[in-house]
């Protein structure tokens, strides 16, 4: 069902509220603001993977001239945060677990001199067993990071094997009999591969101001894809109410699940308690790849029956992902099983998966959110199958695709499942099959799933006295448009120009609860409580105008800034009228509002133990078929074209579509060819974008896009999420294509030079 | 006993910055991307990497683009820069400006100003650039947001602005536009 010709705004082009702003400078980033009296804060670190605190003496830093503060983990709270397991507090407290760990802060009247001050602090380490490989953290006799873990609070329903050891968050999906599943395959395929860390490489590095107003309340102006859940957090971890903490967020110079965590807040805000003055604490470049958050590294182990037609019958999958040495988001595991049976039915699945302590930085949300891993896994072996079984890779995919009403190894059932549609299209796009690639060039196809929506938000719509509206949502826009977008939504709910629409997002004091923009969750269900508040609004701007014309409200027409009467259509009154007299008239302003939370249903306990949500709302689909060319001599890739087909529901703004997915793809590509933060022995090697480098314009792609359109009955107009699964395709379809361009099967990210050059050596040495 | 850190005295400096002259006094050891920065208040001009990696502290010095963190503001005495918010001109956009809005191509917006000086340099250079030569010009330029392609497209797209003279003037700019009262236009 496409409604796209009745609309006046949804899926027309539409400026980005934001653009002027940021095309001449304008735009205030939480990295822009100095204001006067303000001290810099700095973080001692941890120089050791895994030790004792014996001592800190912070007496020398606290008398250098200009230093006004030092703080250890002795004088906060003894309180812990996390999003499911409860395990990190301000400061490290008795033990450090990772290089680059938090000991210490000191908030001076200028850098320099808190850097210095830094210096002056003296720390005594007893060194402790570490261990930085997550197979190895689970073996008995590891060591352990966590002691006490049992006695952590979590957020989540525990199974018997989360909370002990080294694992942290534990979840289990059994649907089907697995063993009946693998005695009725003819074939059984079983690998194991294995993915680093990505680092989120958005732009402005984590920055918080933090200062005391003048009310005695704390001001934190930050960047971030949760000022709400920022608010949680610095109450529970300060002891302060809620309401005397106002977040009031910047632009965000990229966020991508790296800012959905409260890293620099806490800190900067203990420093202004104790202060009384306002204080900036900026991460350092290196800082932001050592102790900010990564995609989680891991292995993924897959086991799965296929009969001798391509039928897929049973699975088996593990994955065991590296958190480092902090669980702040393990429900990148969770979803990680969720698109571990990729888009296919797959009647009898078990997935194992657990999120591992390690002594290494930590791992969190991450554009792809748990499914880059996963589905990594899955299409580098359902293209290996393919080869075996000698059937076409996008064939075997097309014959076990999910389809509408099928049901996920979850035990959800499906609704708005395009896959098929998307496979199609990116078949007939590429020519696939059809002998149309140049001679040095070779094609390969991935297809993906990601869970979109759901999670509580609200939103408020405003009608002003001019005609004008002015919405709020505690929703972010992390640069990505949500903000446009959460205009067009009111605008054409309300009968108004987009440009009649102002949104207001992100500060605690006048938006509405969102939990934080993650996980398709902006557009789809931020959008999808704006549009019932419109609505809200709306209907009271009816009985409004029909006081007004003395009618019914059934009798009243609104649309073009303009409310007219059904009966008698050239009696017409500007909303301007409407609401500049009448709101004195008839029972002050109109507000319309509303509270949701998409995800309602709980998953079945016989099928799903340790889930970390709720059922989602929906679920997103994409197809990439890449074409590379691969130097054999030296093993260098290029990928000259992309293409990609998307099934994104009802598009909204056309712009932002296309851009958000040609970014995903650009972050996907890196997954694939060259990103990887590495390790050894826990210290980073590679901590800039010098050594550890996203894609450059050079290194894209042509990209030939489109989308399958699809009305979601659960989204605003039918609109679902594209942020995540535009991600999540791209390493395995390179990964494929190498194989059928070289022989050589990769099953570790990055695919390095080195890899294909020594697949190749092997290869040779096989066949002499 | 409380500990002094000693730091260089600071030197007075003349900078030409968007067409000014701006008399500083600055640390000799400052780049010009701080002196920007916390001087000059002119905070478009971001700071991410301090490796001259990244491109996101891009500015003009005497027409070429150059990367802020890693030029001393000392070395710049005598030549003109540029920075993102000196691109406006008599209160309109830079054809350029309009074209990274037309064309979608901004996002977070972070590394927007050095894209756009990157992109004004080659038009200086350029003035109808190719889809490649545009590419090639931005390649130093690290992007997270957009996958690069609508920033090509802007850059290819700007001659054809500056020629039908359709940039505009911004109206209600979102975070630093005046306000004015409906009824007086005050």
């Amino acid at each position: 069902m496409n409604k796209l010709n009745e609309y006046a705004v949804i899926g027309k082009k539409t400026t980005k509220t934001d653009a002027v702003a940021k095309v001449t400078g304008g735009a205030r980033f939480a990295t822009d603001i100095y204001l006067p009296n303000m001290l810099w804060a700095k973080v001692l670190r941890s120089p050791v993977p895994h030790a004792r605190i014996l001592r800190i003496d912070t007496e020398k830093a606290k008398k250098l001239d200009g230093v006004k503060a030092v703080l250890t983990a002795a004088d906060v709270p003894e309180a812990r945060y996390g999003a499911l397991v409860l395990d990190m507090g301000m400061f490290a407290r008795g033990k450090v677990r990772y290089i680059g760990e938090a000991v210490a802060a000191v908030a001076a009247v200028n850098e320099e001199i808190a850097l210095a001050a830094l210096k002056l602090i003296e720390v005594a380490y007893e060194p402790l067993p570490a261990v930085f490989d997550p197979l190895e953290a689970i073996k008995p006799g590891a060591p352990i990071l966590h002691e006490d873990l049992k006695s952590y609070k979590t957020l989540f329903e525990r199974t018997d094997k989360a909370m002990t050891g080294n694992v942290n968050y534990q979840a289990e999906i059994t649907s089907g009999d697995l063993e009946a599943g693998f005695a009725q395959s003819d074939y059984i395929f079983e690998d194991s591969y294995e993915v680093p860390k990505q680092h989120p490489s958005y732009m402005e590095p984590n920055s918080t101001v933090a200062l005391v107003d003048s009310d005695g309340r704390l001001v934190i102006h930050n960047t971030t894809q949760r000022p709400h859940i920022n608010q949680a957090i610095l109450s529970s971890l300060l002891g302060i109410p809620i309401a005397k903490i106002r977040v009031v967020p910047c632009h965000v110079g990229g966020g991508f699940g790296g800012k959905n965590r409260t890293l620099t807040e806490p800190t900067a805000a203990a420093l202004a308690l104790k202060t009384r003055q306002p204080v900036r604490l900026t991460f350092s470049h290196e800082e932001e790849f050592t102790s900010a958050t990564t995609r989680h590294s891991g292995v993924m182990v897959m086991k799965t029956g296929v009969k001798k037609d391509g039928t897929l019958v049973a699975s088996d999958v593990k994955l065991y992902y590296d958190c480092g040495a902090y669980a702040p988001t393990p429900n990148a595991v969770w979803l990680g099983a969720i698109s571990s049976s990729g888009a296919y039915r797959i009647p009898h699945c078990r997935v194992e998966a657990y999120s591992i302590y390690t002594n290494k930085m930590m791992g969190g949300a991450f554009r792809g959110y748990g499914a880059p891993q996963s589905n990594f896994a899955r299409e580098s072996q359902m293209d290996r199958i393919a080869r075996e079984l000698k059937i076409d890779p996008i064939e075997l995919r097309l014959k076990n695709c999910l389809v509408e009403g099928d049901s996920l190894h979850t035990g959800q059932k499906l609704h708005s499942v395009k896959v098929k549609e998307t496979l199609l299209k990116a078949r007939e796009l590429s020519g696939w099959g059809k002998g149309r690639v140049p001679a040095n060039r070779t094609l390969g196809v991935a297809c993906g799933i990601f869970a979109c929506g759901g999670f509580a938000t609200s939103g408020i719509v405003r009608l002003n006295m001019d005609g004008t509206a002015t919405v709020a949502t505690g929703a972010m826009d992390m640069g990505q448009g949500l903000r446009t977008v959460m205009g067009q939504i009111a605008a054409e709910e309300l009968g108004m120009a987009a440009e009649d629409v102002t949104v207001i997002i992100g500060d605690t004091d006048s938006t509405p609860f969102d939990v934080g923009i993650f996980g398709d969750r902006g557009t789809h269900t931020a959008g999808m409580a704006v549009q019932m508040a419109a609505q809200d609004a709306r209907k009271q701007l009816v009985e409004q105008a029909a006081f007004a014309f003395k009618t019914t409200p059934n009798n009243i027409v609104l649309g073009g800034g303009k409310a007219r009467l059904a009966s008698d259509p050239d009696k017409v009154l500007d909303y301007k009228d409407l609401l500049g007299g009448g709101q004195y008239k008839k029972g002050g302003p109109i507000i319309g509002k509303a509270s949701i939370n998409l995800t309602e249903t709980a998953f079945d306990p016989a099928i799903v133990r340790g889930a970390a949500s709720r059922m989602f709302s929906t679920y997103t689909f994409a197809t990439h078929i890449v074409e590379i060319e691969v130097d054999p001599k030296t093993g260098v890739v290029r990928v000259p074209k992309t293409y990609a087909v998307h099934d994104c529901g009802t598009v909204v703004n056309p712009d932002g579509l296309r851009g958000q997915i040609i970014g995903g793809l650009a972050t996907g590509l890196g997954y694939a060819l060259y990103e990887g933060v590495a390790f050894e022995n826990g210290q980073v090697q590679n901590p800039s974008f010098l050594e550890c480098r996203p894609p450059t314009a050079v290194d894209m792609p042509e990209i030939v896009f489109d989308t399958v359109e699809e009305f979601d009955e659960k989204g605003p107009f039918g609109a679902k999420g594209v942020g995540n699964v535009s991600v999540i395709n791209m390493a395995p379809a390179i990964a494929n294509a190498v194989e059928t361009a070289t022989g050589v099967r990769v099953t570790s990210l990055p695919i390095t030079p080195g890899k294909i050059v020594q697949g190749l050596g092997q290869l040779a040495k096989e066949e002499a | 006993m409380t500990e002094t850190l000693s730091v260089p005295a600071k030197m007075p400096v003349r900078l030409r910055v968007n067409g000014q002259n701006r008399d500083l006094l600055i640390e000799p050891s400052a780049s010009l991307l701080q002196v920007l920065r916390e001087d000059l208040a002119l905070t478009g001009t971001k700071e991410v990497c301090l490796l001259g990696s990244c491109g996101a502290c891009t500015v003009l010095i005497d027409g070429k683009p150059a990367l802020s963190c890693l030029v001393l503001a000392m070395a710049c005495r005598g030549k003109a820069i540029t920075t993102i918010e000196g691109l406006m001109e008599g209160g309109d956009l830079h054809p350029l400006q309009q074209a990274f809005i037309d064309k979608g191509a901004v996002q977070c917006g972070y590394c927007t100003p050095g894209m756009v000086m990157v992109g004004k340099a080659l038009l200086d250079e350029k003035p109808n650039p190719t889809a490649e030569e545009a590419r090639q010009a931005i390649a130093g330029n690290l992007c997270r947001c957009t996958g690069y392609q609508q920033i090509v497209e802007a850059i290819v797209a700007a001659p054809e602005i500056a020629r039908t003279g359709s940039a505009k003037r911004p109206a209600g700019l979102m975070d630093s536009g005046p306000y004015l009262m409906p009824e007086t236009g005050e």
